[in-house]
């Protein structure tokens, strides 16, 4: 808290300083304002200046003034080219858009407006007409995408489907991290949260199923830096006792995996390789994905101040209910004789709203400078954000600071430094499976709605009778606290270093080196005040800390030639390159029980036990890729091979080898109406490394007895031959521009077959090995993605409509072992199987008996949805704007374990009417407790207001401001009965999703906005 | 592109290289030493270590909630385990079927033993290539893996009895070795004793390796000895060889003059990396019938063996819809680092009178029978002990002597076919298990 206090002062100078630096510096160099050479490879394909077409008599000009604007936001836009057709006379606009362009001959001209965001449009000035107001629209078909590690296409030239996502969509409501704010706004991308604790803890699968037993996490690039994405465990399950001996994965402890660290409001723009297709180029860490996130530069000259500020709250949206007792007899047919003490005719208490009823208020508050002085680009952030949630001792924090630099040194080096430094403090509460009956919906059903449980005026909670450790769901949350402390840094640099420059040549070298370096501090509290505290274990008092220490560091040197004849018939760009990198993680937790005092060091426990746990990957690889543009740039030819060694792999030293093909030709317009028609074909291979220490066969070394040390087997066989999983996708589409940009569409359909799967064969335990690690066996996923962005209305009121539609399906086509069961609860509960022929996602639990009595197992469901689709809709009238974004799963099932709780307490709402059959059910059928997960949720909706110029041009410094009023996950419309379709008790898995065991019930967030740009 | 620039470019290219060449492709592995490296280069340190690792080994199935001690308690009608995270503690065990499917439950009690079964076959194999090591050491080292694998091996057939169980496993990953029948898994328990017995004759007069505080008094070869014979005469007894268990029996530890406590203990601790004993869990309770089938002394109270171990709880626990209740708990293990036995005085006293029962020598069975009776359970003495109530009366002495130490009741009454005598509560259709089924990942694995 002090912390912060003192961090927004300093942070406020430390911007304004800068942006008197800025401002001092800019005042002593001339404005760049009648450049025409266009910087770097804007495309400016139908222009061709002539040097012939002089300007006319100078004795018949003209000024002409006028502004550029998006044509949706009325923003003005900075830096368009500005040229009278046909000459080589131009300017460019001021950052407000506006610009002046001197000696046009008085007759009729045409203006052509290019930039490399919003294309070209030529308008026709009428003779003596001396101002015009242009309208731009942001062209999709010109915005460039990452295609390599160092090179990037236009989009219509592009041969993959990539899919990209701009700030004003990322920010358009604010979320707490990267992947809450692109829910619903990728097609092919499946992002859920796992629970509703503050901070994150969302998976995002791209289509569909890629590994059974590897990595689950998409590749995370920010501004080149290969970021860590590891969710690392809180180690609650030391008390919770979720994880037993057998199973040392602590998976249920609702883990964030750290992408949540990034500040949203930083990123300019974020591209998602969603196959191998597009992403073969990253090796052997792709196959579930890219994620290229750019980070904002400086752009313009004049330094541009922007301040935000956000107030908002946190609400419950949605409870369980809880059964109605109205009589004493019906108390105590569930809870015994002991009800008669504590119930008492009418009187009710609602537990789940004094446990997640806090609505206190939350605050955001941004401020941002850029701009470029001489050879200096710049951009600086701070973030400061409190979230309280909607449970006491819940809540999320995070201070980011970002300085980015780009700077020329001389005529052919350029620079650019990235850092950003990230506190974040997630306060995640006690939630998920547990089975120490303490976790806030574990403890619910037994707390039937007629028990009183305030705490006395004393502060004093009751001890709940009908629990034999006598756990107060509200004492828990009053007194239990989990924190997780993350200082983050995050540094990256580049150098392009222009080596040969001609009108058909520019040979470059691009180098860049990053580092990602975090440490996490897990600190849980337990006092031994607690009801439960000393009946547990006899050990009043728990507390425990964690602290995982993660290194990334990567380097990378690449050479790009592009070759463009003057006969502009091909444009060819060769690039090749090495890169290495590093994955360190270090983690080392103390439990600690038994508390003096109840002091939470500890150092103050008697009971202490100590966990330490190491890994280390080295990867090197290499590439070339080769980009050609034939036929005028209608013909798109990409190849690429990358070669790659891992220290994960059995042979550190083997070379595996990804190669990609892709071609796309855009179809000559053969309509009027149609602008652009691209038909697109791609083949790619990404892998999948083993995890650190698949290739290893260890002794556990960490047992003793009474102090003596004992050295024991693992019982776990690793393969010394291990190698990377395979992933071949082949990917066709089409996409088109119709109507001037009003439709865009892109359709594509793709296969993924995944070979060399990691798997884990079950041995027989009598040899004394229980598993064993190898390569084997193989699964597909096809499926269709769509995107359909349409502009029905024009004029004062615009409507803007984006639909995404995806739909995949998996099968296991191979096995060389029996089918096995990989998470869930067993088959009487519901559990996933791998099983040749069969979905790899499917459910299966206990159907009947058979003639002997033993269950019979099938498949009751599956968590591969139907389809998802979006729907985002923007409307703009004068000065305001409303967006609102859907977001809808159809199909999907969900293991609701929390109602089999519920049930199995006799407190659920429908226990009379319900309740009792699917508990008889269940003991032969697991499907009592499977439900459908279908839902529709209006994620974002966003009214913006801005505020008419002459109203905020009147504060002085102030140049525009905007008012916003906007909400997440305001309404959600679900069959489901649990609390919140999108669950995942095991947190981010590659097949085990979808388990709901005492989540953290989901939360509404409302928000109003003020962005102040000085 | 000049000399100049290619020169630059070179040096930019180089120290890149150099920097993606500052690691090694190679990485250990950092959290666990290798295996490997154990079997083929072992080092004296690590031979040590993983001998005292037979202990832990041995011992992780022990005493936890789903343990040996308590399941097999709770199948044999002396505990009841209430637990509210998992109703297979009494769906389960006094229900109609252990499911094999389910490790911690039917398929229990197999996979920990023969991961330590494993681990003294790499042990025994390391020993022929460890250096430093003096024969006497390596001798004794020997004769306690293989008493040890006797301790493992006799988990698995206690608990899979005539289900079999294989036994020539120290094999190649992947290969099975035979499931054999109850008879010639108990030979082999039997021989791998005798062995080890041998070992220990030539293993000098100490151990290099750290023994727990449960084998105070049992620390040297020569002491050791006395409990690898206590266990060859455990196993003989079960063998129905009563001879060879009276002359173990003279060779082991066995000693009326001693406490009956005198014995071998599994350690536990709360120290990082130690195991707790779990058996203090507030879910366990005692059988009501050890109290209303106890005897009583000549005062009226009851066998002393109840007061000792059990303790009257403020309010009954019931489950199952109230067809179990008890409203007792134990006070055998009160503290989370209280030792479990694993033979110890008592027990042998009352192993010698079984095998002079099964050798028909019914006098000095008595005697044994009725000198329990009174220092353990401050019981009259019965003076009516012969053929006809000898084994009945052994049966119930073992039943309170033994109780709650290692599922013992259940064991001697199948030997002797009287499961049937135990009750059933939860429904007079589930008859007590015999025996445990052989684990579906075993099974699967042998398709």
């Amino acid at each position: 808290m002090t912390l912060r206090r003192a961090l927004i002062p300093g942070c406020v100078f430390a911007l304004f300083s800068l942006e008197t630096l800025a401002q001092d510096a800019s005042s002593t160099a001339p404005a760049a304002e009648t450049q025409t050479s266009a910087p770097a490879a804007a495309p400016q394909p139908d222009v061709t200046p002539s040097p012939a077409a002089a300007a006319p008599a100078p004795a018949a000009v003209r000024t002409v003034r006028g502004r550029v604007a998006d044509r949706l936001t009325n923003d003005g836009l900075p830096l368009v080219r500005v040229i009278i057709k046909g000459t080589t006379q131009g300017v460019e606009t001021e950052l407000d858009g506006t610009f002046t362009l001197p000696n046009v001959p008085t007759g009729p001209v045409t203006l052509l407006f290019s930039s490399q965001d919003y294309g070209e449009r030529e308008v026709r000035v009428g003779a003596n007409q001396r101002s015009v107001e242009v309208a731009l629209e942001n062209i999709f078909s010109e915005e460039m995408v990452v295609v390599g590690r160092a090179s990037e296409v236009a989009r219509k030239n592009l041969a993959n489907s990539v899919a990209s996502v701009n700030a004003e969509d990322i920010n358009r409501a604010p979320s707490q991290t990267v992947d809450q704010a692109l829910q619903g706004k990728v097609a092919g991308a499946n992002i859920q949260s796992n629970g509703g604790a503050p901070g994150g803890g969302l998976q995002m699968r791209l289509r569909g199923v890629s590994t059974i037993n590897g990595s689950t996490a998409p590749l995370y690039v920010i501004d080149g830096v290969l970021v860590s994405d590891v969710a690392i465990a809180s180690g609650v399950f030391a008390i919770t006792e979720s994880v037993t001996g057998s199973n040392p994965n602590a998976t249920q402890d609702n883990q964030v995996n750290r992408i949540a660290d990034i500040n949203p409001n930083d990123i300019e723009s974020i591209e998602v390789l969603k196959g191998a297709s597009a992403a073969a180029i990253y090796g052997s860490k792709a196959a579930n994905g890219v994620v290229i996130i750019n980070t904002k530069r400086g752009r313009s000259s004049e330094p541009q101040f922007d301040v935000t500020q956000r107030v908002g709250m946190y609400t419950l949206a949605n409870k369980i209910g809880t059964r109605r007792f109205e009589s004493l007899e019906e108390a105590r047919e569930v809870f015994g004789e002991v009800a008669e003490q504590y119930f008492v005719p009418g009187r009710r208490f609602d537990h789940e709203s004094a446990l997640a009823g806090r609505r206190d208020l939350s605050t955001e508050t941004l401020a941002s400078v850029s701009g470029a002085t001489g050879n200096t680009k710049y951009f600086a952030s701070a973030l400061i954000k409190n979230d309280e949630g909607i449970i006491a001792n819940t809540g999320y924090e995070k201070q980011s600071f970002r300085l980015n630099l780009g700077q020329k040194l001389g005529e052919s080096v350029e620079v650019n430094v990235a850092t950003n430094l990230v506190h974040t403090l997630g306060q995640r509460g006690l939630t998920n499976n547990d089975n120490a009956t303490i976790s806030n919906y574990m403890v619910l059903p037994y707390a039937p709605e007629f028990l009183p449980l305030e705490a006395n005026a004393e502060g004093v909670y009751p001890e709940n009778p009908f629990l034999r450790n006598r756990a107060n769901p509200l004492q828990t949350a009053a007194l239990v606290k989990n924190d997780e402390d993350v200082w983050r840094f995050i540094g990256s640099g580049d150098l392009t270093w222009h080596l040969w420059k001609t009108d058909a040549h520019h040979l470059r070298v691009l180098a860049n080196a990053g580092v990602d370096r975090f440490q996490q501090e897990n600190t849980l509290f337990f006092p031994p005040e607690l009801n439960f505290e000393p009946l547990d274990d006899g050990l009043p008092g728990s507390s425990l800390f964690g602290t995982s220490q993660v290194r990334n560091l990567n380097t990378g040197l690449n050479l790009v030639h592009t070759y463009r004849p003057a006969s502009r018939s091909l444009a060819a760009t060769t690039s090749g390159g090495i890169q290495f990198e590093e994955r360190n993680i270090d983690s080392v937790y103390i439990v600690s029980k038994n508390l003096n005092a109840g002091q939470q060091n500890v150092d103050s426990g008697t009971v202490v036990s100590l966990r330490h746990n190491r890994s280390l990957v080295r990867d090197r690889g290499y590439y070339v890729q080769e980009e050609l543009l034939l036929l005028d740039e209608r013909l798109t030819l990409v190849g690429a091979l990358r070669g790659e060694q891992s220290s994960a792999n059995g042979n550190p030293n083997a070379l595996f080898l990804y190669p990609k093909l892709a071609t796309a030709y855009r179809v000559p317009s053969f309509h009027p109406k149609v602008n652009e028609f691209k038909v697109r074909a791609a083949y790619g291979e990404t892998g999948n490394q083993p995890l650190y220490g698949m290739k290893f066969n260890g002794l556990r070394a960490t047992g003793n007895i009474a102090g003596s040390p004992g050295l024991v087997g693992t019982g776990i066989a690793g393969d010394p031959n291990i190698k990377p999983e395979r992933q071949r996708e082949v990917e066709a589409g089409v996409d088109a521009l119709l109507f001037g940009g009003d439709v865009v569409a892109e359709v594509s359909v793709y296969q993924r077959n995944i070979s060399d799967l990691l798997l884990q064969r079950a041995l027989a335990p009598s040899g004394g090995f229980t598993t064993q690690i190898f390569n084997g066996g193989a699964l597909r996923n096809r499926g269709v993605e769509a995107m359909l962005q349409v502009t029905p209305l024009r004029g004062s009121l615009e409507w803007t409509s984006a639909t995404t539609f995806a739909l995949n399906r998996s099968r296991v086509t191979d096995l060389p072992v029996p089918a096995f069961l990989t998470g869930g609860f067993g088959t009487s509960l519901g559990a996933f199987r791998i099983e040749q022929g069969a979905s790899a996602t499917q459910i299966v639990g206990n159907a009947g008996v058979d003639e002997n009595g033993n269950p019979i197992v099938r498949k009751i469901g599956d968590t591969e949805p139907t389809f998802r689709m979006s729907f985002t809709n923007t409307l703009k009238y004068r000065d305001f704007s409303l967006s609102f974004l859907f977001d809808w799963q159809q199909g999907s099932d969900i293991i609701n374990l929390t109602r089999l709780i519920y049930d199995g307490a006799g407190t659920s709402p429908d226990f009379t009417t319900g309740g009792r059959e699917r508990l008889a059910l269940r003991r032969t059928h697991a499907s009592a407790y499977l439900e459908d997960a279908t839902f529709l949720k209006l994620r974002e909706v966003t009214l913006m207001y801005q505020l008419p110029r002459e109203w905020v041009t009147m504060i002085p410094a102030v140049k525009s401001a905007r008012l916003s009023l906007s909400g997440r996950n305001l309404l959600t419309f679900t069959g489901y009965s649990g609390l919140d379709p999108e669950v995942s008790n095991f947190g981010n898995q590659a097949i085990a999703r979808n388990v709901d065991v005492a989540p953290f019930p989901p939360s509404r967030s409302f928000w109003t906005s003020l962005d102040v740009g000085f | 592109m000049t000399i100049q620039l290619t020169k630059k470019a070179l040096v930019g290219l180089c120290t890149v290289l150099g920097l993606s060449g500052c690691g090694s492709m190679d990485v250990p592995d950092l959290n666990n030493p290798s295996l490997d490296d154990f079997r083929e280069r072992p080092t004296r340190p690590a031979v040590l270590t993983a001998t005292t690792g037979l202990l832990v080994g041995h011992r992780a199935g022990v005493a936890a909630l789903n343990g040996y001690v308590a399941q097999l308690g709770v199948i044999g009608r002396e505990a009841y385990v209430f637990d509210p995270a998992d109703p297979r503690s009494v769906e389960e065990l006094l229900g109609p079927t252990l499911d094999p499917g389910g490790p911690a439950f039917g398929g229990n009690h197999w996979t920990s033993p023969y991961l330590n079964i494993r681990n003294a076959n790499a042990l025994l194999d390391a020993l022929n290539k460890v250096p430093n090591t003096p024969d006497p050491e390596k001798e004794g080292i020997r004769g306690f893996a293989k008493t040890m694998q006797a301790l493992d091996f006799l988990v698995v057939v206690n608990t899979r009895d005539s289900n079999g169980a294989p036994i020539d496993v120290n094999l190649p990953i992947g290969e099975l070795a035979p499931i054999v029948g109850k008879d010639a898994v108990l030979e082999r328990i039997a021989a791998l004793l005798d062995e080890g017995n041998a070992h220990l004759g030539n293993a000098g007069d100490a151990f290099a390796f750290q023994l727990s505080p449960g084998f105070a008094g049992f620390n040297t070869p020569a002491t050791f000895r006395q409990f690898n014979r206590a266990l060859a005469g455990r196993v003989a007894v079960y063998r129905g060889l009563y001879p060879e268990a009276l002359t173990a029996l003279s060779q082991s530890f066995l000693n009326p003059s001693a406490s009956l406590d005198l014995g071998v203990y599994h350690s536990f601790g709360t120290n990082s990396g130690d195991t707790d004993n779990g058996l203090i869990s507030v879910n366990i309770f005692a059988h009501p019938s050890t109290v209303t089938d106890a005897e009583l002394q000549d005062d009226g109270t009851v066998d002393d063996r109840v007061g000792r171990k059990l303790v009257r709880l403020s309010a009954a626990a019931s489950a199952a819809d109230g067809k179990l209740s008890s409203q007792w708990g134990f006070r055998l293990y009160t503290t989370n680092n209280a030792p479990v036995p694993i033979i110890r005085n008592e027990e042998l006293i009352l192993l010698r009178a079984e095998a002079n029962i099964g050798a028909r020598n019914f006098g000095p069975a008595a005697d044994d029978l009725n000198f329990i009776r009174t220092t353990s359970g401050r019981l009259a003495p019965r003076l009516d002990i012969d053929e006809t109530n000898a084994l009945d009366e052994l049966l119930k002495q073992k039943r309170y002597s033994l109780l709650f130490e290692g599922g013992h009741r259940w064991l001697d009454l199948r030997r002797y076919g009287r499961l049937d005598t135990l009750p059933r509560e939860l429904d007079p259709d589930f008859a007590p298990h015999e025996r445990f089924p052989i684990p579906a990942a075993e099974m699967n694995a042998r398709k």
